[in-house]
């Protein structure tokens, strides 16, 4: 399997790590990703996607609220007021959690193993082993699309050990990809 | 391509009527209601449905096909949409064999062919007995390229040779390892943990019948009444009690039989292989190499008389609902045994730990916290805002069952982790734990697929995390081990998987 060449990753210094147990046999050298943060453009990406959902919450809650909520509990000051007021706090603490969100994502890509970390509340390191990965595939959806951003997901057998990085540049995640997929 | 059973078509038009069952009562009812002067149209519409089947299932019969040829199973179905399905042999995780009463009947059985990836299962729906049997052979020959049970010395083992003569039976093959006689059965049936439905049939019982409390339902108030006027004291209610419990036992004890029937398993070559089940007959043989993870449980009354339960999962049957209990090894056997088990799955395991690290006492503080708070706080908006405004007579009642169930959670968070261990080999990882039911949980390093370490805020706060390893079919979890530990475990394990074989063919 040849997954084209060199020259597809330059922003991407390959360093070659010595001594690097089973797979310093392989003639090529391993291409590695340094512990690094997502694009920056990630939290865009982010902070709209946290807009649509607290619209979309919102919305139905607006609707429960001025429907069946009403005839149950105690009407509020006027009606409308309490799903607005969870909308807002629901909204202004997503967009907090961007910043810390963003803050705390890491991925790096060793010899042998794909690992990230993330999580604001809940915390989370995760690591795939290189030769446990099945398959690799890449993303971008609508907003991720404008915003020149695309993620990537590595799948393997296990039932939860799939890693998704967001928020790469698609040269990075053309590089990552094809160094995932390389025959060892 | 070899043809399916023709039985297939009376099978599966009998499996038909039983999912159809409701419906077509209701029409046969309907059809009896009718004054006779109405058209016969109900009549019509169950012909139809039954004629649509039985042209489906000779449609299907026609085109449906399979064969082993080169290494590849091969199996074609379909008639709209055609489909081919292409299982190389060294690919297939576990063959079973399923054979329903109806299918018993007709002398065919089902085989099913896990190859290990969602969706990817094959499932001839009836061939003959013996060409099932000859089929379970020739898809899991005893020797293959299970790499580490062969011997170091042997040659590769020959390709697998089709059509090769294969024994018609398959009860004669291998060395036997497990037998269950039928008091074997009936003991586990007894020791099967009926804890849950015990205390589910006693709270049913108390709130159904028990006078004094409140009851507005109709119905229940007419059920309950003639006993309530009966006056019957204490002494009747520890009798019913009583009975519920014995009731359950003796079910659980005839469901086990049922379920476990005639059990046998076998140790052939590289395959293990077993048969059992009363009504639902299955055989299954699971190559050694496939093993993906093994877990040894019992119930607490299990466990005081010395028995433990061996189940194991590969990455085809880790939850297979059409076969009954498909990862269980023995439902039940003594300490020996299950050494002896354990190290014919995965060898230089064992299961006794020379040194288990328990999890530190700060462990029952987060438990506790983390279990409990989530609760207290719903419970306690629910109190205020629903159940004390109606003005009941409620502080004690509601302040009681809050107290008792703080208590018991509090009680079981404690249990769990004093019950909580892990340790490992440089090729293994065993975790220990459970309240009631206790497990301990074998994974070889060979199989793991990745590795997390998480920390939820109430982790954090008393410095500790979770390690989750996974493996195709499930996950190790090792739950409120010390933050730096957990993280060195998942990193050590990570790696440790990456420099060993190939997951899913290799031995371990």
């Amino acid at each position: 399997m040849d997954h084209g060449s060199e020259s597809l990753i330059p922003s991407v210094p390959p360093p070659i790590l010595p001594e690097a147990g089973p797979v310093a046999t392989t003639p090529e050298p391993v291409v590695t990703f340094t512990k690094s943060m997502l694009d920056p453009a990630v939290r865009l990406s982010w902070r709209w996607s946290n807009v649509i959902t607290t619209v979309i919450f919102g919305s139905l809650m607006l609707g429960a609220e001025l429907t069946v909520l009403r005839s149950v509990i105690a009407p509020p000051l006027f009606p409308g007021l309490l799903a607005l007021a969870v909308m807002a706090l629901i909204g202004i603490c997503g967009q907090v959690f961007v910043e810390k969100q963003y803050r705390n994502w890491a991925f790096e890509l060793t010899p042998q193993e794909l690992i990230v970390e993330y999580g604001v509340v809940w915390r989370t390191q995760r690591s795939v082993p290189r030769p446990r990965i099945q398959h690799v595939s890449v993303n971008s959806g609508p907003i991720d699309r404008r915003l020149g951003l695309v993620s990537l997901s590595a799948y393997t057998a296990g039932s939860e050990a799939t890693i998704t990085i967001p928020g790469l540049t698609p040269v990075q995640a053309e590089a990552m990809r094809s160094a995932l997929v390389r025959k060892r | 391509m070899k043809r399916l059973h023709r039985f297939t078509m009376v099978a599966e038009l009998a499996e038909w009527l039983g999912r159809m069952a409701i419906l077509l009562i209701v029409l046969v009812v309907l059809a009896f209601r009718r004054e006779s002067s109405e058209e016969a149209r109900t009549e019509l519409i169950i012909g139809a449905l039954a004629g649509l089947q039985v042209i489906g299932s000779i449609v299907r019969y026609r085109l449906s096909g399979y064969a082993i040829q080169d290494g590849v199973f091969t199996m074609r179905s379909g008639w709209l949409v055609k489909v081919e399905k292409t299982i190389p042999l060294d690919r297939i995780q576990n063959v079973d064999i399923v054979r329903q009463p109806i299918h018993r009947l007709l002398g065919i059985a089902v085989v099913k062919i896990d190859a290990g990836s969602a969706g990817e299962e094959a499932k001839l729906s009836a061939v003959g007995l013996a060409e099932a049997e000859a089929l379970i052979h020739q898809l899991q020959p005893a020797e293959r390229r299970d790499a580490a049970h062969t011997d170091e010395h042997s040659a590769m083992p020959a390709p697998m040779e089709t059509g090769a003569v294969v024994p018609a039976r398959l009860r004669s093959h291998g060395e036997m390892l497990w037998q269950a006689s039928f008091k074997d059965l009936l003991m586990v049936g007894f020791t099967e943990n009926r804890t849950l439905v015990m205390i589910a049939s006693v709270f049913g019982v108390i709130s159904t019948f028990l006078p004094g409390l409140e009851r507005n339902d109709g119905l229940m108030r007419d059920l309950s009444n003639p006993l309530e006027r009966s006056n019957w004291g204490v002494g009747f209610w520890v009798v019913v009690l009583i009975g519920i419990f014995l009731l359950g036992w003796i079910a659980s004890m005839v469901l086990a039989v049922i379920r476990f029937y005639g059990f046998e398993l076998r140790h052939d070559g590289n395959t293990l292989r077993k048969s059992y089940g009363l009504l639902t007959a299955t055989r299954s043989a699971i190559p050694l190499g496939r093993v993906q993870s093994l877990t040894v449980s019992a119930g607490w009354l299990r466990r005081r008389l010395g028995y433990w339960s061996v189940s194991v999962s590969t990455a085809g049957n880790a939850l297979d609902p059409e076969v009954p209990d498909s990862g269980v090894l023995v439902p039940m056997a003594k300490s020996e045994k299950v050494g002896q088990l354990v190290g014919l799955a995965v060898p230089r395991a064992g299961w006794i730990p020379e040194a288990a690290i328990t999890l530190p006492s700060s462990a029952i503080a987060s438990r506790i916290i983390a279990k409990l708070a989530p609760f207290a706080i719903v419970a306690s908006i629910v109190a205020w805002i629903w159940v004390a405004p109606s003005g009941r007579p409620f502080w004690p009642v509601f302040g009681s069952i809050y107290t008792a169930l703080m208590i018991l959670g509090g009680l079981h968070a404690w249990r769990s982790v004093v019950a909580s261990a892990y340790w490992w080999n440089p090729d293994h990882v065993w975790s220990q734990g459970g309240v009631v039911t206790r497990y301990r949980q074998l994974l070889p390093a060979t199989k793991i697929q990745g590795a997390a370490w998480t920390q939820s805020p109430t982790q954090r706060r008393f410095g500790l995390a979770t390690v989750r390893l996974s493996f195709a079919g499930g996950n190790l979890v090792i739950r409120d081990l010390p933050a730096e530990d957990a993280r060195e475990h998942a990193r050590h394990w990570g790696r440790r998987s990456a420099e060993t074989g190939d997951w899913l063919l290799d031995g371990i």
